[in-house]
């Protein structure tokens, strides 16, 4: 659940260099091009709002960076005042191992190392578990990848993704369609499909994708989870990319302190 | 009135006007109910249990609060049995059933061990993965498993069994899910699937969708069983009652015209057919096919060769059938009707209905089916079949009515007081489960989860606090804790989650799985810390985002409402001592039936009382007397008070299906009353004496009568061969109920009667006295034109024809006359001659020696056609006692005609 905030935040904030040519291998080095050696998150904020429209706000930083082609990812809460300082690690573990996530929480003042069953927790009460990303992100990497068709999405050219993972791999979802802006290479849109329904669906716009330096990033998005009727707003507000972080960040034993 | 005399007359004139008309509008039902070109069918069937649900309460508002804030509908509980239950193997197979149903539409979350975590705390390690997952990862893991879900009070008793033999798994469905479980059959999906991939020889299923769902089933079925089955018993009793196949296919349309037009009317409405009102169809056919018999009956007493002795035969039947048939709709209706005030959707809509079904069974049997019938040509039997055994029983049944006519009115007075003193005793309760017969699936599998899991009724106590983050208050908390202890003591719970216990093992989690952590953290900021950051889906699922509600999962053993009204309020009385801002109430299915139920027992006096309120109010208005009123609903209160006597000596509850059955019969059984009565009355009138009319009258109506109760109770025993018991109990404490209303039709209605004198409103409004009797006819002086016809109904309205002696002089007699129309003449005979002494006309006052009991002493002839009422001494005393103010100003005006005549005698001898 924890490290779905990385994953989350990332969704908006992949970044693209480059437009891609019509055939799956480009658009997917295309996409991988994107991920940038190191993120940082300046204040996200997410709004989630459950059947009854009651909201709940959650703001904060994400760091983030690539390791050895490995992801590491620390989010640390600024706001309500009551939550300040609750933090979480995620640490990709090596190849078929899936990730260390620690967590550390100041009324405690104990950090963590939190493993299993955590893939489909919800993130802070919102509406996307770590396990819906993970399974975007598998998508750029599984064979069952395939380029459905191209069109058009808020009037510039998308190329429409299908991805059914493997059953083993036990995803919740057995089939995520990616809508992904040729121009940036951005997931715009994604819906995750159950049994052929659509259970959750991620939807940014075209309008909302913004660069920092030469990477693209999206600054809001939603997270609509159709079976519960609820949604989440993910605003960010600045993206830095490529910038040295503090090793510290990314310590379990440190990370809690924060920058 | 008038306006349907009118209407006759014009209908008995035009016959094939009307079945034109009865064509068309029967082609603009078909195409209302069809939409072309596929001629599918509009009117839906909504099987759904919505609206049994009461409306707009603060139950039903909870009720939707707790959907609309943690998003849940229903649950159902599924357990596998598996020996030995933790093998790596048995987990996979887990795993992989709680996967499937995830996969069902509509559903929203399994909780099983495939997705319950179990929390192994080692230092600075917490792992969270589900049973199942560690299984696969580490198959020597499951040896501990016992002992884990033993030691959580998450799951001790909620996944696994205390013989460690089942294991359970709730599923969670979301509104579309309950929709989906009983179209799809879910529960035979779920339980082949679980068979399949388990292997296991023992799945159970229970929870209210799975109840809800056998039980519409089973009502289906029977009901959709019933609707040929009454149809069947129509053909036959109408054949074997009328031999004629002609007759039987003239009834068979006309109620099924009337079916058809009621249903195209759902549509208009934009009704469609639910799980009460789908009882409508079958009633509508059983009550047009009793109509139809009275109609029937008359229809064969005359017999018509040419074309205008059969249009003056439909005249005279429908001017015969058209005040009972209108009372006896009148009433039906106000028997429905009564069941709307405070009734659920479901009820009010089956009442709607059912009233309408009745109003064109009312029109169609009165205009359409005897046009029908003389279209057909169906020839009058000589002798109708039961006819010589009817009329000798009517004979005996009249002698032993008028015989033992006070021990009879006493019997039923007695026993109308006995059965509503034991009516007080009466439990309003059902049991949904226990509804359904022994060994059918339904009943077996929630018994055995029942005590195998220690409950398998779901309710839920919802908190509530409208302050954000109120529920991380440790005191609050610690009150929520307190609550949800005080549950698991009373005697119905089996358990009781909440939240709470979710933050408490987080926080033992989270502390080196030390057992002193397993408590309520003392600073909010650390529950709040916990719960967000530490709480997954299954807190999500009982706390909402702004921390400030949460519900309380409780699981009760009990099923039966009674018990359960027990536990509820015991319940809400604790939830009354909640501390501020905590406010907390019961809700769920359970609680919501039971609220139903109470609800109808409670209204079930308030109907019953609408309904005799109504039926008295149409009978007082349609014999014109409050008192005839009474009497004739006496013997239709006598079943009933019976039927709920017999209830609480049988120690049945009074629950929603039965509920229906006192206002419906008295609805019903009145008409047969009605019809008595109204047959009584014209004899009566016809013959003068009220007790040779108690015979005739129930001549003509004992075999109708006999027949239609016959053909209401076979059809409500039709429902005998249900699933459900309480389908079973309706049909034969209907009929049963109805057999007793036809008993005292026999007896009480005779008796009654035999001593009853009625005007009908019909007869008001048909007496012709001519232009302004009340001014024109000295004796009805200072009346209004109501008050002249009752007085000339009182009396007897004779007409004699051109010629006719009236009087002779000499005779002993007792009566008097007043002339309403013709010409008469008074002579006297004197040694051979007559001698005219006057000629009387219309107003004048005849025959006055012969009521003051002395000998005729003229002879009075009929110059022209003439018609009098007749009158003596006893039609007098009854209308002194029944209309004193009317029999007061005839006695003036006597006593006036005879100062005047007197006056004028002397001034002649002067």
């Amino acid at each position: 659940m924890r490290n779905a905030s990385f994953a989350a935040l990332g969704l908006l904030a992949v970044m693209s260099v480059a437009s891609a040519a019509d055939d799956i291998g480009s658009i997917e080095a295309c996409m991988r091009a994107n991920v940038p050696r190191a993120l940082q998150v300046k204040i996200f904020e997410m709004v989630a709002t459950d059947r009854s429209g009651g909201t709940r706000t959650l703001s904060g930083r994400l760091y983030g960076r690539l390791d050895e082609n490995r992801i590491e990812a620390m989010m640390r809460i600024e706001q309500p005042p009551d939550m300040r300082g609750a933090s979480y690690l995620v640490r990709e573990a090596e190849a078929g191992r899936g990730e260390d996530m620690f967590v550390y929480l100041p009324a405690l003042d104990k950090v963590r190392r939190i493993t299993g069953g955590m893939r489909d927790s919800a993130l802070f009460g919102t509406d996307l578990s770590y396990a819906d990303v993970r399974q975007i992100a598998y998508a750029f990497t599984d064979d069952s990848l395939r380029l459905e068709r191209s069109e058009t999405f808020e009037g510039r050219p998308v190329w429409v993704l299908s991805m059914s993972p493997d059953p083993d791999n036990a995803l919740r979802f057995d089939r995520v369609l990616a809508w992904i802006d040729q121009q940036s290479c951005m997931v715009i849109k994604a819906e995750f499909l159950q049994e052929g329904a659509v259970r959750k669906r991620f939807s940014g716009s075209t309008a909302d994708l913004a660069q920092s330096g030469p990477h693209w990033h999206l600054t809001r998005a939603r997270i609509d989870d159709l079976q519960q009727q609820t949604h989440t707003e993910l605003i960010i507000t600045e993206v830095l990319s490529n910038q040295e972080l503090a090793d510290r960040l990314f310590n379990p034993r440190s990370f809690h302190l924060g920058p | 009135m008038m306006l349907l005399s009118r209407l006759i007359e014009q209908a008995a004139r035009r016959p094939g006007l009307i079945l034109l008309a009865a064509a068309l509008l029967s082609l603009l039902a078909l195409l209302q109910l069809f939409s072309l070109p596929q001629m599918t069918p509009r009117l839906k069937l909504d099987p759904s249990t919505e609206s049994l649900l009461p409306l707009g309460d603060r139950d039903r508002q909870v009720y939707e609060r707790v959907r609309s804030t943690f998003g849940e509908v229903e649950t159902v509980l599924m357990s596998v049995r598996l020996s030995p239950m933790f093998t790596p193997q048995n987990m996979a197979r887990i795993e992989e059933l709680t996967r499937e149903l995830l996969g069902f539409p509509g559903v929203k979350h399994v909780f099983s061990l495939g997705t319950a975590a179990n929390i192994l705390a080692d230092g600075q390690d917490v792992e969270l993965g589900s049973f199942t997952r560690q299984a696969a990862q580490d198959p020597a893991a499951v040896k501990d498993f016992v002992a884990r879900i033993h030691a959580n009070p998450l799951y001790r008793g909620v996944l696994l069994s205390e013989d460690g033999e089942h294991t359970a798994l709730v599923i969670g469905l979301d509104a579309h899910g309950e929709e989906r479980f009983r179209r799809d059959d879910y529960t035979g999906q779920f339980r082949e699937l679980a068979r399949r991939i388990t292997g296991s020889d023992q799945v159970w299923l229970a929870g209210s969708p799975v109840v809800k769902a056998a039980s519409t089933g089973a009502m289906l079925r029977t009901l959709f069983l019933s609707l040929p089955v009454t149809y069947l018993i129509a053909i036959a009793l109408v054949l074997l009652a009328f031999r004629s196949v002609r007759a039987t296919f003239a009834v068979v349309l006309t109620v099924s015209l009337a079916l058809l037009w009621t249903l195209a009317t759902a549509v208009a409405m934009g009704l469609s057919l639910n799980l009460v009102s789908i009882l409508m169809p079958p009633l509508v056919v059983t009550l047009g096919l009793a109509y139809a018999i009275h109609l029937l009956s008359d229809f064969y007493d005359s017999p018509a060769r040419s074309q205008a002795e059969r249009r003056e035969r439909r005249l005279e039947v429908m001017n015969r059938v058209g005040a009972g048939l209108l009372l006896a709709g009148i009433t039906t209706i106000a028997g429905f009707l009564a069941l709307m005030p405070g009734g659920l959707l479901a009820v009010r809509e089956f009442a709607l209905l059912s009233s309408i079904g009745v109003g064109y069974l009312f029109l169609l049997i009165l205009f359409f089916l005897p046009a029908l019938l003389d279209h057909l040509h169906c020839a009058p039997l000589r002798r109708q079949w039961g006819q010589a055994f009817t009329d000798r029983w009517a004979d005996r049944l009249a002698a032993f009515d008028i015989k033992w006519r006070r021990p009879i009115v006493w019997t039923a007075m007695i026993l109308v007081v006995l059965d509503l003193w034991l009516a007080a005793g009466i439990q309003v309760g059902t049991n949904y489960i226990r509804a359904f017969r022994e060994g059918v699936p339904v009943r077996e599998e929630y018994e055995a989860l029942n005590r195998t899991f220690d409950g398998a009724n779901l309710v839920s106590v919802l908190i509530e606090t409208h302050v954000n983050d109120a529920l991380t208050d440790p005191e609050l908390v610690q009150g929520i804790d307190a609550l949800q202890q005080w549950l698991r003591e009373q005697p119905e719970v089996g358990q009781a989650v909440s939240y709470v216990d979710h933050l408490k093992l987080i926080n033992q989690s989270l502390n080196e799985n030390d057992p002193a952590y397993f408590s309520v953290p003392q600073d909010s900021a650390a529950i709040k810390q916990l719960l967000l950051f530490a709480g997954g889906e299954e807190i999500r699922r009982v706390l909402d985002a702004r921390l400030r509600s949460a519900l309380i999962s409780v699981r009760i053993r009990v099923g039966d409402s009674v018990e359960i009204t027990d536990f509820v309020e015991r319940v809400e009385a604790r939830l009354a001592e909640l501390k501020p801002p905590l406010n907390g109430s019961i809700t769920g299915t359970p609680v919501l039936a039971t609220r139903t139920v109470n609800a109808i027992g409670r209204g079930q006096g308030v109907s019953l009382a609408i309904a005799c309120f109504v039926i008295w109010a149409m009978l007082a208005l349609m014999f014109t007397s409050a008192r005839a009123g009474l009497w004739a609903l006496l013997p239709n209160l006598v079943p009933v008070s019976i039927y709920f006597g017999t209830l609480s000596l049988l120690d049945i509850p009074l629950s929603p299906t039965n509920s229906l059955i006192a206002a419906i019969v008295l609805g019903v059984a009145v008409d047969d009353t009605v019809h008595y009565l109204t047959r009584f009355n014209r004899d009566a009138r016809a013959t003068g004496s009220e007790l040779s009319a108690v015979g005739s009258a129930l001549r003509s109506t004992l075999r109708p009568s006999t027949l239609t109760t016959l053909a209401l109770c076979l059809g409500l025993l039709a429902l005998t061969g249900s699933e459900l018991r309480s389908q079973v109990q309706f049909g034969l404490l209907a009929s049963f109920t109805l057999f007793l209303a036809w008993v005292s039709g026999l007896t009480l209605t005779p008796a009654l009667g035999s001593r009853l004198r009625i005007v009908t409103l019909w007869d008001l409004l048909r007496m012709d006295l001519g232009p302004s009797p009340q001014h024109t006819i000295p004796l009805l002086s200072g009346l209004s034109l109501r008050q002249a016809r009752i007085f000339a109904l009182t009396a007897k309205l004779e007409s004699h024809a051109s010629g006719d002696l009236m009087i002779r002089q000499g005779d002993f007699a007792r009566d008097m006359f007043v002339v309403v129309d013709g010409t008469l003449e008074v002579s006297i005979d004197r040694n051979g001659e007559r001698k005219v002494l006057a000629t009387m006309r219309r107003g004048a006052v005849l025959g006055e020696a012969g009521y003051f009991g002395q000998r005729r002493t003229a002879d009075v002839s009929c110059i022209t056609a003439v018609r009098v009422l007749r009158f003596d001494a006893v039609d007098l005393e009854r209308l002194r006692r029944r209309n004193p103010w009317i029999a007061a100003t005839i006695f003036r005006n006597l006593n006036r005609v005879q100062a005047e005549r007197l006056a004028r005698a002397t001034a002649m001898l002067g």
